[in-house]
C-alpha cells in the first residue's frame, strides 16, 4: 500500500464511499490526504486566528496540506462532536480551548464527553488574561479595586455568558470574596467598549483586547491572572502579586483527535507541534496575540485538562452557573 | 485643516506605491467578487486571507484587507439590484428600490447611481476621518447600552416608514421580525429560547438564511408562480448609465446618506446597519413623489448606498483611534494588526503615522478602483440578467446553496433558508412585505441585548432610558417619527381603513 | 402589488386580509406557547429571558386580531391560486443540495457525504426543472460547466473547506 496508482484511489475512494466504516490501519506515510483541522467557532474569532496561523505552519512540519474546517454552533459543541465521531486515523483533528473542552462538561449534558471521546495530542497555548477598569472606576491597584467592590456591587462586562472572561471574573469574585454583578456581552470588543465609555466598571479579559488601550493610559491593568508578568506589561503585576491570593486563570489552546488514534500518527503529530511551537516566526505571532506556546503534550496535557475541567466546575457550581 | 492635508499627503506617499495600489486593487477586486457571491460575506475571507497577508508589511496587509470590506459592502448591493438577495443587512434597503428598478429595465442606472454615490461618500468619509476621527470617536462612545437601546427604538420606527402599503402590516412584520430574533440560546444564562429543541436554532437564525429565504428563494418562486409577469418585465433593458440630469437630481440625497452614514457608521456594535434605513427614511420624506418609494425610486437607491458605503468606511475610526472594533471585520483587523505586531490603540497614530494615514489614504484610493471596477462591469452585470431565466434561476439557486452552507459548513441552513422561501412566498401572497421582517430581526438583537445590558447595569431602575438626556431625545425623535409615520394613516383610515392603495 | 391582474373578492375570513390576521394569530400563538416557560424575570429581577419574547408574541396575536377586524368591515380580495407545483422542484434541489453536500442519515436510509460534484449538479437540474421552457440536455450541460465553475471559485479560489469529491479524491 506504499504506492498507488490513481485508479486504484478512485476505487478506494469508491470503496471507502460505500461501505462507510474504512479499516484504521498504522500509517507510516501519514499524511497522505488532506488533514481537517476542526474549529468549533465561525471563522474570524480569536480561536479560528490561532487555528489558521497553526495550520499554515503545521501544513510545512507535516509536509501535507491542513484544511481548517469551521464547524461552530451549540456553544461550540457541535465541534467537539464532529472530532469525537470522526474516524480516529489523523486526518480530522481538533483545535480545543477552554470552553467546550473543560467548561462545558459542566454545562451541558454532551453527546460526546471531551475527556473520554478525544485524545488529546499537545497544548499549543496558553494566554492570561488581564483585570482592566476604565474611567468609571479610575482605582490603581487591584486591592482598591476589591475594596471598591466591597463599598458597593461593582458591575463587570464579559465576552458573553461562560465565555474566559465570564468565568474568571467569577472566579475572581470568589476569591476575593466580592459580590459583583454580570453584564454579557457578544464578544469582547462591544464590552471594552462600553469600559471605554465608563459604562461599566472592570473586565477581565484577554490581553489582546485591550493592551493598546492600557499602553495609552485610557484603561488601567490592575494584575495579570497567569503565574508571571507579561513581557509586553512589564509593570502589571500578577493577582498573586496584587494581593489576590491563588487567583490564576487563562484561555488555552491544544490540538486533540478522535479518541484512539495510531500511537505513530499521534507521536507524529506532537513532534509536528513541538516544531511549530519551536519556530520563532509562529510563537512571535503567538506572542502578539497574547499567547504564551506550551510544552504539554500527550499524558500531562490531559491531566492538565483534567485539573482544569474540576477547578472551573467548582467556580460554575459555586456561582450556579447554568444554561437551564 | 492645514495638518489634516499636511497628514493625508504623508498618507499618499505611502498609498501610491506601485504594491500598495496593486494591493489596494486585488483587495477591491476579491471584496467585490465575494460581496456579488450571496452567503460568502467579508468576515470569513478576511479571516482565511488572514495568514496569505503575514507575508506582507502590515500597512500593505491592512490596505488590501480593507480593500475587501469595502468591496464587498459594494458588491452585495450589486446582488441586492439584480436579483433581490441583500447579502447583509444593509443592503436589505438596497434591494427594495434597486431591484424593482431592475425589473423596470433600470438597473444600469441603478448601479451606476450606487457605483456614484458610493466614491461620493467614500470621498467625504475619508475626508471627515482624517479631520474629526477623534472628537466622532467620543461620540460614539457617549452610546452606553441605555443610549443604545433608545436608537433601535428609534431605528424600528424608521422600519414603519419603509412600509409602502398597510401600516399595520408593517408593525406586525416588524414585531415578527424581532420575535424571531429572540429565537436561540439566550445571551445571559445560555438557555434555549423556543428552539422546539431543533439544534439548527440553538444559535439562533442567521440573518442570511432569513435574506437569502425571503428575498432570494421567494422571488424566484415568485417568478416561477408567474411566468407571464416576468417576462414582461425581462423584456426591456434601458440605459446603462446615469444620464446628467439624473446625477444632479441624485446628488442631495447622495449628500445626506453619506452624512447619516458616516454619524451612525462610528456607533459601536453595528449601528452603521441604521444608516441606509435613516437615509430611505429621509428621503421618502422629502420627497415630493413618496408613492414612487418601493416601486423603483432612484433616490431610494442612491441615497441609502452613499450611507451604506459612509457608514462602512466611517466604522474605522473607533478602530484607528481607539483600536475597538465596531463589527466583526473591524475585530478581524484588530487581529490583523496584532499578528503584525502592532498594537491598535490610541497611539496608533503616533508610533506609525505612515500605516495610519496611509491606510486612510488607501480608502479613498479603493473607492476610486471600486469606481473603476464596477462601472464597466455593469455592463456586463445586467447582460447576466438576459441569461434566458430558465438557466439564470438555477444558477442563482446554487450560489445560495453554496453560501449558506459555507456559513458554518451546515447543510441545516441551506434547508432553513428554504422554509423561509417558502414562508416569504406566503408573505407575498397574504399583502405582507419582507424588508419590515428582515430590520425588525437585526435591530431586534441589538434591542434586547441593550435593554437587558442597561437593566442590569442600573440595577434593575427603567428610569436609566430617560436619565441619560442622549437616550431620552432618541425616544422623543423615535416618538415623533412614529406619530407622523401613523398620523396621516390613521386619518386616511377613517375612509380607507388603514390600507393605503397600492 | 397583487399577483394576479384581479384576484376575485373571497368572503371573510378567506380574504388576503382576514388570512394575514389568521397567519399572525396563528405564529404568536406557536411561539407564545413555545416560550411558555422562559421565566419574566431572572432570579436577581433583571428583564428575564421570557419577557420580550412572550411581550412580542403577545403583540403579534394582537395585531392578528386586528388584522381580522379590519378584514371583517372591509371585504377585501383573495389570494389567487397558489400554483406551488409550479417552483416545488426548486425547493426539491435546494433539498437535495442539502442532504447530499455532506451526506446525511435519515432514518434507515444513509446517504454518503457527496460533495459539490454531486449536490450541486442536482441542485441546479432539480431547480430547473422547475422552468416550463426547461430542456433537459441543456441543463446537464449547464450543471456540469457552473460545478465546475464552482468548485473553482469556492473551494480553490476562496479557500472554503466545502467538500469537493469525498468519494473520489477525499475531500
Amino acid at each position: 500500500m506504499l504506492t498507488l496508482n490513481r485508479r486504484a484511489v478512485v476505487a478506494l475512494g469508491l470503496a471507502a464511499a460505500l461501505s462507510s466504516a474504512a479499516p484504521v490501519m498504522a500509517q507510516s506515510d501519514y499524511p497522505n490526504k488532506p488533514i481537517t483541522l476542526v474549529v468549533s467557532y465561525a471563522a474570524g474569532g480569536g480561536t479560528d486566528a490561532i487555528a489558521r496561523l497553526f495550520a499554515a505552519r503545521l501544513e510545512q512540519a507535516l509536509g501535507g496540506r491542513v484544511i481548517v474546517e469551521n464547524r461552530p454552533g451549540a456553544a461550540a459543541n457541535i465541534g467537539t462532536e464532529v472530532v469525537a465521531g470522526a474516524e480516529p486515523d489523523g486526518y480530522t483533528l481538533l483545535i480545543g480551548n477552554q470552553g467546550p473542552m473543560v467548561v462545558n462538561p459542566h454545562l451541558f449534558d454532551l453527546p460526546a464527553d471531551p475527556a473520554e471521546a478525544l485524545d488529546p495530542i499537545a497544548m499549543i497555548a496558553d494566554a492570561a488574561l488581564v483585570v482592566v477598569v476604565g474611567p468609571k472606576l479610575p482605582v490603581p491597584t487591584l486591592g482598591e479595586l476589591v475594596d471598591a467592590a466591597k463599598a458597593q456591587q461593582l458591575v463587570f462586562g464579559s465576552a458573553g455568558n461562560a465565555s474566559a472572561s465570564h468565568l474568571a471574573s467569577v472566579l475572581f469574585g470568589q476569591t476575593a470574596g466580592i459580590d459583583i454583578r454580570h453584564v454579557p456581552y457578544q464578544g469582547a470588543g462591544p464590552a471594552v467598549n462600553d469600559l471605554v465609555g465608563g459604562h461599566i466598571d472592570f473586565m477581565v479579559t484577554t490581553i489582546p483586547s485591550v493592551i493598546g488601550l492600557v499602553q495609552d493610559g485610557t484603561l488601567t491593568a490592575l494584575a495579570v491572572t497567569g503565574s508571571a508578568r507579561f513581557a509586553q506589561l512589564p509593570d502589571v503585576p500578577t493577582a498573586q502579586e496584587a494581593g489576590v491570593d491563588g487567583y490564576t486563570a487563562s484561555a488555552w489552546y491544544g490540538l486533540l483527535g478522535p479518541k484512539g488514534l495510531p500511537e505513530d500518527v499521534r507521536q507524529r503529530l506532537a513532534n509536528a507541534t513541538a516544531e511549530v511551537l519551536s519556530d520563532p516566526a509562529f510563537t512571535d505571532k503567538l506572542a502578539n496575540d497574547g499567547g504564551v506556546p506550551s510544552t504539554l503534550v500527550g499524558a500531562d496535557f490531559a491531566a492538565y485538562m483534567a485539573q482544569e475541567r474540576a477547578r472551573w466546575g467548582e467556580v460554575v457550581a459555586a456561582a450556579g452557573i447554568s444554561v437551564e | 485643516m492645514f495638518d489634516v492635508f499636511a497628514n493625508l499627503g504623508l498618507g499618499f506617499t505611502v498609498a501610491l506605491t506601485l504594491k500598495n495600489i496593486g494591493l489596494c486593487f486585488l483587495g477591491c477586486l476579491i471584496g467585490t467578487l465575494v460581496g456579488v457571491l450571496p452567503g460568502v460575506g467579508p468576515v470569513a475571507t478576511i479571516a482565511i486571507l488572514l495568514p496569505v497577508t503575514l507575508s506582507l508589511d502590515p500597512t500593505g496587509a491592512l490596505i488590501m484587507l480593507a480593500g475587501i470590506y469595502y468591496g464587498a459592502q459594494y458588491g452585495g448591493s450589486t446582488t441586492a439590484i439584480l436579483v433581490n438577495i441583500p447579502g447583509e443587512a444593509t443592503a436589505v434597503v438596497t434591494a427594495l428600490d434597486g431591484h424593482q428598478m431592475a425589473r423596470n429595465g433600470q438597473g444600469g442606472l441603478a448601479l451606476g447611481l450606487a457605483a456614484i454615490g458610493s466614491f461620493i461618500a467614500g470621498t467625504v468619509a475619508t475626508i471627515v476621518i482624517a479631520a474629526v476621527g477623534v472628537p466622532m470617536t467620543r461620540f460614539g462612545l457617549l452610546f452606553g447600552p441605555a443610549e443604545y437601546f433608545s436608537l433601535m427604538i428609534m431605528g424600528l420606527v424608521l422600519a414603519v416608514v419603509l412600509a409602502h402599503g398597510s401600516i399595520l402590516k408593517a408593525v406586525s412584520m416588524i414585531a415578527v421580525g424581532v420575535l424571531l430574533s429572540c429565537i436561540g440560546a439566550d445571551m445571559e444564562t445560555g438557555r434555549e429560547r423556543m428552539t422546539f429543541d431543533l439544534p439548527m436554532l440553538h444559535d439562533g437564525i442567521e440573518f442570511v438564511v432569513i435574506a437569502m429565504g425571503v428575498f432570494g428563494f421567494a422571488e424566484i418562486f415568485k417568478n416561477l408562480a408567474d411566468p407571464e409577469k416576468r417576462d414582461v418585465v425581462r423584456g426591456a433593458i434601458g440605459r446603462l448609465w446615469p444620464a446628467w440630469r439624473e446625477l444632479k437630481e441624485n446628488l442631495a440625497p447622495m449628500l445626506r446618506g453619506t452624512a447619516l452614514g458616516s454619524i451612525l457608521g462610528v456607533l459601536p456594535g453595528n449601528g452603521a446597519i441604521l444608516g441606509p434605513f435613516a437615509s430611505y427614511a429621509v428621503e421618502k420624506r422629502l420627497s415630493k413623489t413618496p408613492e414612487r418609494f418601493g416601486k423603483g425610486m432612484p433616490a431610494a437607491v442612491a441615497g441609502p448606498e452613499s450611507a451604506n458605503n459612509a457608514g462602512a468606511q466611517t466604522s474605522f475610526i473607533p478602530l484607528l483611534t481607539l483600536g475597538l472594533p465596531p463589527n466583526a471585520v473591524m475585530a478581524l483587523m484588530v487581529g490583523a494588526m496584532m499578528i503584525q505586531g502592532i498594537v491598535p490603540g490610541p497611539q496608533v497614530i503616533e508610533r506609525n503615522p505612515e500605516l495610519f494615514w496611509g491606510l486612510i489614504a488607501s480608502m479613498w484610493i479603493g473607492n476610486l478602483m471600486l469606481v473603476i471596477i464596477n462601472l464597466p462591469l455593469i455592463g456586463l452585470w445586467v447582460k447576466l440578467l438576459q441569461i434566458p431565466y430558465r438557466l439564470l434561476f438555477p444558477g442563482i439557486v446554487v450560489f445560495c446553496c453554496i453560501g449558506l452552507f459555507s456559513i458554518s459548513n451546515d447543510p441545516a441552513q441551506v434547508i432553513m433558508a428554504a422554509v423561509f422561501g417558502l414562508v416569504g412566498y406566503t408573505l407575498f401572497k397574504l399583502g405582507f412585505e419582507a424588508a419590515p421582517l428582515a430590520l425588525g430581526f437585526v435591530l431586534g438583537d441589538l434591542l434586547e441585548q441593550k435593554l437587558r445590558q442597561a437593566l442590569i447595569i442600573s440595577n434593575g431602575d427603567p428610569s436609566t432610558f430617560v436619565r441619560s438626556p442622549l437616550s431620552a431625545a432618541l425616544l422623543l425623535v423615535g416618538l415623533v417619527a412614529l406619530v407622523m409615520a401613523v398620523l396621516p394613516a390613521i386619518r386616511r383610515s377613517r375612509d380607507e381603513v388603514f390600507v393605503e392603495n397600492t | 402589488m397583487s399577483d394576479q391582474a384581479s384576484p376575485p373578492s373571497a368572503r371573510f375570513p378567506w380574504s388576503q386580509d382576514g388570512l394575514a390576521g389568521l397567519a399572525l394569530v396563528a405564529f404568536g400563538a406557536v411561539m407564545f406557547w413555545a416560550g411558555l416557560e422562559l421565566p419574566f424575570v431572572t432570579k436577581s429581577g433583571g428583564v428575564g429571558s421570557g419577557l420580550l419574547p412572550r411581550l412580542l408574541a403577545g403583540l403579534v396575536v394582537l395585531l392578528g386580531i386586528a388584522q381580522l377586524v379590519l378584514a371583517h368591515r372591509r371585504p377585501g380580495e383573495g389570494t389567487g391560486s397558489w400554483p406551488l407545483a409550479r417552483f416545488l422542484p426548486v425547493f426539491v434541489g435546494v433539498v437535495a443540495f442539502a442532504l447530499t453536500i455532506r451526506g446525511a442519515a435519515i432514518g434507515p436510509l444513509a446517504i454518503p457525504p457527496l460533495g459539490m460534484a454531486v449536490a450541486a449538479p442536482l441542485a441546479i437540474i432539480g431547480s430547473g426543472l422547475a422552468a416550463k421552457e426547461a430542456r433537459i440536455g441543456e441543463l446537464v450541460v449547464f450543471a456540469v460547466l457552473l460545478t465546475a465553475f464552482c468548485v473553482g471559485v469556492f473551494r480553490y479560489g476562496l479557500g472554503l473547506s466545502i467538500p469537493v469529491a469525498p468519494w473520489l479524491i477525499g475531500f
